[in-house]
């Protein structure tokens, strides 16, 4: 149990950073996140704004205990995220060398995900 | 309410659902112009129009598949998304009043059949 939450908290932790970290640029309207969704992919302003509220709140509906069917939502979303910002940089020219840190992304989510109901079962058994 | 009562409704909201999600995917995919017109009124880009209909498919496969349970949730969460996802971008387009609701009633539709899907889950083999 020890060694599955320790996994589970490092890859959660780090998925949280990257999605609640991107979040928050976003409703701030970086430079940067402007530049990427709206210039770059073509998404409009609006948008950039919704999709990081939504970021953050499925950040935090993961980090905070309990609510396992509001954090599969969570997962979920995240996963549906990473499949349109990696179809979004493939239509607008990325090559896929450029694309591969997406794989750490994916990885993350992956860990934390499978973690997260490896935990679920430990406890349900316990 | 009976079980059969409650299978009969899963399985027609269900098929309906189904038949919605395959239609508006094939438009998607074959990128038919009034799907072109919401989109570009919407301001988002076009090249979004195939990946929606890919997942939307996909979607349809796993609600219909009896194996596996937990990706029936992932459908209805993608579903619910892109619907909340709808009604923001009507109301931030400043859409008329029937546009901009029509997801909610979408949505209100998905979470029937969703509540009707735990029930049925917990009916299925009862004869």
């Amino acid at each position: 149990m020890k060694k599955i939450n320790i996994i589970f908290w490092i890859s959660t932790a780090l998925l949280c950073l990257v999605m609640g970290g991107s979040g928050v640029a976003g409703t701030m309207a970086s430079p940067d996140s402007v530049k990427m969704m709206h210039d770059q992919m073509g998404y409009p302003i609006y948008f950039l704004y919704f999709i990081s509220i939504a970021k953050i709140l499925g950040a935090i509906a993961i980090l905070v205990p309990g609510f396992p069917k509001l954090k599969e939502w969570a997962y979920a979303g995240f996963a549906f995220d990473l499949v349109g910002a990696t179809w979004s940089t493939f239509a607008t020219g990325a090559t896929v060398v450029q694309n591969l840190p997406m794989l750490i992304f994916f990885a993350l989510l992956a860990v934390s995900y499978i973690y997260h109901h490896k935990r679920l079962a430990a406890k349900q058994g316990a | 309410m009976k079980p059969k009562t409650i299978k009969i409704t899963y399985w027609i909201l269900l098929i309906l659902l189904c038949m919605f999600m395959t239609f508006d995917a094939i438009g998607g995919i074959t990128k038919q112009q009034a799907g072109i017109d919401v989109m570009k009124h919407l301001g988002y880009p076009i090249y979004l129009m195939p990946m929606f209909g890919v997942l939307k498919l996909l979607g349809v496969f796993a609600l219909l598949q009896p194996w596996y349970r937990g990706i029936k949730e992932w459908v209805f969460a993608g579903l619910a998304f892109t619907f909340i996802g709808a009604f923001v971008s009507h109301i931030c387009s400043h859409d008329a009043v029937f546009d901009t609701i029509m997801p909610l009633i979408f949505l209100a539709y998905l979470f029937i059949t969703r509540w009707f899907w735990t029930k049925y889950e917990a009916v299925k083999n009862v004869a």
